[in-house]
Order: structure tokens, then C-alpha cells, then sequence
């Protein structure tokens, strides 16, 4: 039986731009998350809606794990009740009328009384909401909203998971809190999860597979480090807005500096939040913040000054990229006549300095 | 006194009227509510037309219609050997179609302002459309619906021209409160006609105050807003 899900349709909107997707492949792995990632306007709920059922394409094929879903040829388009999916909605569409437990209970009229009320409460306990359960959707904080839509989702074991934006309607420092949590919940539920955002930290943080969509195309598809370092083209890099992104492990915090390792290399970050010793964490660094100096004898032990050599320099708009090689790759911005000053061609060894504060730091809970 | 026979005609009269429309009406409006058919202006006219049509227009298009030698009723007329003309079950029909907008706008406006995320939340948690309806929709536009009911019955308490069109005025029969108070004005009865008329202003009056104070309480949210 084939696995994993295989996507491929065109939808032309009667407003809008047409969104194509053809032969995209999500592996769909138990407790995996993939991310669709993009701007807005990029087709990327247009996708989760169509796995959902809600939005029928003009034309194409949706397979999941060899169960045809929609298919324009035969035809046939699954509704969303024979698909047997979780969907989590943007502002998480919970029933105003219903208490916690009945919108939890909501989708469980199949089962036996008995055996409904103890997947509620069970459900309920592993989301840790049980004191919720008499309230209604509007008595309760957004955070705790968003596990309710989960709860619901999740209590009917469905086959996988399709989360809309589901950090969009939280504060920003709700957001990062619940950011790491959410990543841990869909790994524990063993459902396969499809989560859309548009907020680069979201999909490092979620993702263990990215697909980046831009004007209704797929752009690229690969593992957060492999998209994120290894931008298949300009127009993703831009999408990104990210020019380095390591995987590292953090080896100390003392206050608000982090010690981390990437690669073989020591590199120091600021960041507000606690990182134990042992975090694995995404290292974000753009271009603009690399500066470049001549190389210095006794750099080795200078904060954040790391030895390198050019690997390519390529003119763009006035500013040259360049790409080193310091025990990784690093991507630099420099002004043209900053680089005739500094003597940079492909070859000569240069020294990067990278302000702590412009290591951005990304914590990534590692799956079991 | 009032003239009481008229008025348990009145009530059986309205209140199966309000049923009828009920189970009429609630299909009508989610179709309203929810189609994106391009000529769904024309079925919200035709639905909006008893508001400005003069009873006798319809009386008199339902008189051929209903009449022994109309389509409708010539038919029933040779098959069961039923009359409609000058009879209830004549004017139960009469007043459904003359109190539709009074069910079927209500609903509608009830039916849009249930957010269609939830309805798709429902439909992705298994739930067919048809218990979607009963189990969310319902229950949100309850207030609506329940002043669309409220609504038509007050409305067909108080017509006149069309169920005298139809109706006629037999005591016991047809002869509704509206057709009695001017039955008596004309035989310068006016203390009954008082009487009667006190009645229905008094039922009306608390009819409607019963049911705007309702809907000012149980204002259901429509959308809970996120926020921490």
C-alpha cells in the first residue's frame, strides 16, 4: 500500500490568481509534522483545504495512503465526514453553545455513552484541561481555546491532522510560549500533522518537513535545515528572509548569553528565554548581520569572530553576496567598495563577526 | 362580550399556520441562506411579495386558484371531494402563503449570521449536513427562529383581507376575530366589536413585548473571539 500523501490540483478563483500544486509528496509519517509555509496569498490554506474536503479544485488527483480522496477523472470527491481527518481552524471554530466537554464530545456520537464519555475525559486529561470542562468557548483564554480545538480534533483518533495558522489568533508572547508546546502535543498524538503558517520561527519550530508555496506553486519541499540553508532559488530565499540557519546545541547559558555549538563551531547568542544545556535550537543569522575583517592571528578566542574563506561572491544590486566557509556555510552582505577594501575573492581568508544579539535562536523540541 | 367562537377559530387558524410554516419556512431559508444560485433574488422576492401586495391580490389569485374550476382546487374538488374555497383548510393555506415572509425572513437573516467555519468544523468532525443544521445551526439562530414563529402567528391573527377573500364569513367556520369585529361595526354592535378589538390589541401587544425582551437576553454569541 503507498504511503504518505500525494497532492496535485489547479483551482482558479473567480477574484483571483490560480493556484497550481502538482506532484507534491508529504510523508505523512505518524507524530511527523509537515509545514506549509509562505506569504500570504500563497496558496497554502487553499491546500489544507482541499485535504480537508471543503474546497473542491477544478481539476486533479488527492491520494492518502493509497485511499483516493478526490479525483477529478473518476470523479470522485471524498466529503470531509468520509475523510476521517482533525481539523484545526485558524480561530479553532469551537461551538459558542457548548461546553469544553460537549464540543469535545462533539464528533463521538458513534460511540456508546459510556465509552464517549471516557475518550472525553481521557482526551480532556492528556491536554491537561479537565477544569475546563464545564465552561463555555468564550470563558476560556485563547491558549486554552486552542486545546480545546485540538481536543476536539484529536478525540475521534482521526487518521491526520490539518492545523490552519493555529498560533495566528495568540498574542505574540502567548505565541512563543505555546510554540514549543504545540510542536510537543502533535508529536505525542502519533497522528501524522499538517500545519500552515506564514511565520518562519513557527515552521522551524513545528516542522519536520517544509513545503514552501509562493503565487499557488510549491517552491521547494525539504527537512527546515535543508529548505531554510539551502534556498532552491532567489525567490524562496526571499520567502525565507533567512540567509543562514544552522542546527545547533546549546552547551551553556549563563544569564541572557548562550553558549552554542553548530557544526564544530562555538558561537554566543542572546536570548530571553531559559535553554538548557542540550536544547537543540535553529541558528538563524542574515546576511546584513555578518561583518568581515582581515584575518587576525589570535581570532580563535574572540567572541563570535570566526576564521573562514570566501567561496563565491556574486554582485546583486549594488551589494555583493558573498558565501564562506567557516566550518559552515555562512552567507555575508558586503557594499562593493567594502569588498575591494577588504581584498574578498573567492579563496582569501577572511575573519566573520557576528554581534550575540543578531544570533537568533529558535528552540526545536527534538522528537522521541 | 367578545365573540369567542371567533377567537378559537382565530388560534387554531394561527397556530397552524405557525406550524406549517415552521416546517415550510426552515428549508426555504437555510436554501436562502446559504446558495449562490445566481436567481435567488427572484425566489426572495416572490417569498417578500405578501409585504406589499394588497390581501385582495392574493385573495383573488388564490380564489382561481383554489375555486372548483381552479387548477388546485377542481382537482382536490373531483379527487377527495374537498372545498377549499370558503372552508379552513382553504384558509390555512391562504394565510401560509400570506405570513411566508413574516417565517422566512427571520430565519434567513437568523441562518446568516451563524459563522460558516463552524459548520465546516462540524462537517470535518463526521457530522452529515443535516445534523449540522439541527445541532449547530439551530440552536444558534434559535432567538430568530423562534420570532419568526412568533412572528407569523401574531401576523395571521390579525389578517383580514385575504382570509375574508377565501374564508368568507361563516360562523364557526371561517369567520375569524378580524371578520367578526367588522361583522359587528356593520351591525353597529359596537360593544362587542369593542370587545374583541380590546382583546386582540392587548394579545398582540404582549405577544410582541414578550418576545423583543426575549431576544434582548438570550443574544447568543455568534463567534467566540480568541484572546489570552
Amino acid at each position: 500500500m503507498a504511503e504518505g500523501i500525494d497532492i496535485g490540483f489547479s483551482l482558479k478563483y473567480l477574484d483571483g490568481p490560480g493556484i497550481n500544486v502538482a506532484g507534491l509528496r508529504l510523508a505523512a509519517d505518524p507524530g511527523k509534522v509537515a509545514v506549509l509555509f509562505g506569504p500570504s496569498g500563497s496558496g497554502k490554506t487553499t491546500v489544507l483545504r482541499v485535504l480537508a474536503g471543503l474546497t473542491r479544485p477544478d481539476t486533479g488527483r488527492v491520494v492518502f495512503r493509497g485511499q483516493v480522496w478526490f479525483d477529478t477523472r473518476q470523479p470522485l470527491c471524498l466529503p470531509p465526514q468520509q475523510r476521517n481527518i482533525g481539523f484545526v481552524q485558524q480561530d479553532y471554530g469551537l461551538f459558542p453553545h457548548l461546553t469544553v466537554a460537549q464540543n469535545v464530545a462533539y464528533g463521538l456520537r458513534a460511540l456508546p455513552a459510556a465509552e464517549r464519555d471516557a475518550r472525553v475525559h481521557e482526551t480532556l486529561d492528556w491536554l491537561d484541561i479537565s477544569d475546563l470542562s464545564r465552561r463555555r468557548p468564550s470563558e476560556i483564554s485563547g491558549g486554552q481555546q486552542q486545546r480545546v480545538a485540538l481536543a476536539r480534533a484529536v478525540a475521534r483518533r482521526p487518521q491526520l491532522l490539518l492545523l490552519d495558522e493555529p498560533l495566528a489568533a495568540l498574542d505574540a508572547p502567548t505565541r512563543r510560549h505555546l510554540r514549543g508546546e504545540l510542536h510537543a502535543l502533535l508529536v505525542r498524538t502519533g497522528i501524522p500533522s499538517i500545519v500552515v503558517t506564514h511565520d518562519p520561527s513557527e515552521a522551524l519550530a513545528l516542522a519536520d518537513e517544509i513545503v514552501l508555496l509562493n503565487g499557488g506553486r510549491v517552491i521547494q519541499t525539504g527537512t527546515p535545515e535543508n529548505v531554510f540553508n539551502h534556498p532552491a532559488s532567489i525567490e524562496a530565499a526571499e520567502i525565507l528572509g533567512v540567509d543562514t540557519m544552522l542546527d545547533g546545541i546549546v552547551s551553556s547559558q549563563d544569564a541572557a548569553l548562550v553558549q552554542i555549538l553548530a557544526h564544530g563551531v562555538r558561537l554566543t547568542a542572546v536570548s530571553r528565554e531559559p535553554l538548557p544545556a542540550g536544547t537543540r535550537a535553529a541558528i538563524c543569522i542574515r546576511a546584513e548581520d555578518v561583518m568581515l575583517a582581515r584575518p587576525k592571528a589570535d581570532s580563535g578566542s574572540a567572541r563570535n569572530r570566526l576564521p573562514g574563506t570566501v567561496l563565491h561572491t556574486s554582485d546583486e544590486a549594488g551589494l555583493v553576496r558573498i558565501q564562506l566557509d567557516c566550518g559552515f556555510l555562512l552567507r555575508a552582505s558586503l557594499t562593493r567598495q567594502s569588498c575591494q577594501d577588504l581584498d574578498i575573492r573567492p579563496g582569501s581568508p577572511i575573519d566573520a563577526i557576528i554581534k550575540a544579539p543578531n544570533v537568533h535562536l529558535i528552540p526545536r523540541v527534538s522528537n522521541p | 362580550m367578545p365573540d369567542w367562537q371567533a377567537v378559537r377559530l382565530t388560534v387554531a387558524l394561527a397556530s397552524a399556520t405557525a406550524a406549517i410554516l415552521l416546517v415550510v419556512g426552515l428549508p426555504v431559508a437555510w436554501w436562502l441562506a446559504t446558495t449562490r444560485w445566481r436567481f435567488r433574488g427572484w425566489v426572495e422576492a416572490i417569498v417578500a411579495l405578501p409585504l406589499v401586495l394588497p390581501p385582495t391580490v392574493l385573495g383573488f389569485y388564490l380564489l382561481l386558484l383554489l375555486g372548483p374550476r381552479g387548477m388546485l382546487g377542481g382537482a382536490l374538488e373531483s379527487l377527495l371531494g374537498l372545498r377549499l374555497v370558503f372552508s379552513f383548510p382553504g384558509m390555512l393555506i391562504a394565510s401560509a402563503l400570506y405570513s411566508l415572509p413574516f417565517a422566512v425572513q427571520p430565519f434567513t437573516a437568523g441562518f446568516r449570521a451563524v459563522d460558516r467555519r463552524l459548520l465546516e468544523a462540524s462537517w470535518c468532525l463526521g457530522v452529515s449536513r443535516l445534523a449540522t443544521f439541527f445541532r449547530i445551526v439551530l440552536p444558534l439562530s434559535r432567538p430568530a427562529v423562534l420570532a419568526g414563529i412568533v412572528l407569523s402567528f401574531s401576523h395571521t391573527v390579525g389578517e383580514f383581507g385575504v382570509v375574508l377573500m377565501v374564508g368568507g364569513n361563516i360562523p364557526g367556520a371561517t369567520r375569524t376575530v378580524s371578520v367578526s369585529i367588522y361583522d359587528s361595526v356593520q351591525a353597529m354592535d359596537y360593544a362587542s366589536a369593542g370587545w374583541t378589538a380590546g382583546l386582540l390589541l392587548a394579545f398582540s401587544f404582549v405577544v410582541l413585548s414578550t418576545m423583543y425582551s426575549l431576544q434582548n437576553r438570550t443574544r447568543t454569541p455568534i463567534w467566540p473571539k480568541a484572546s489570552t
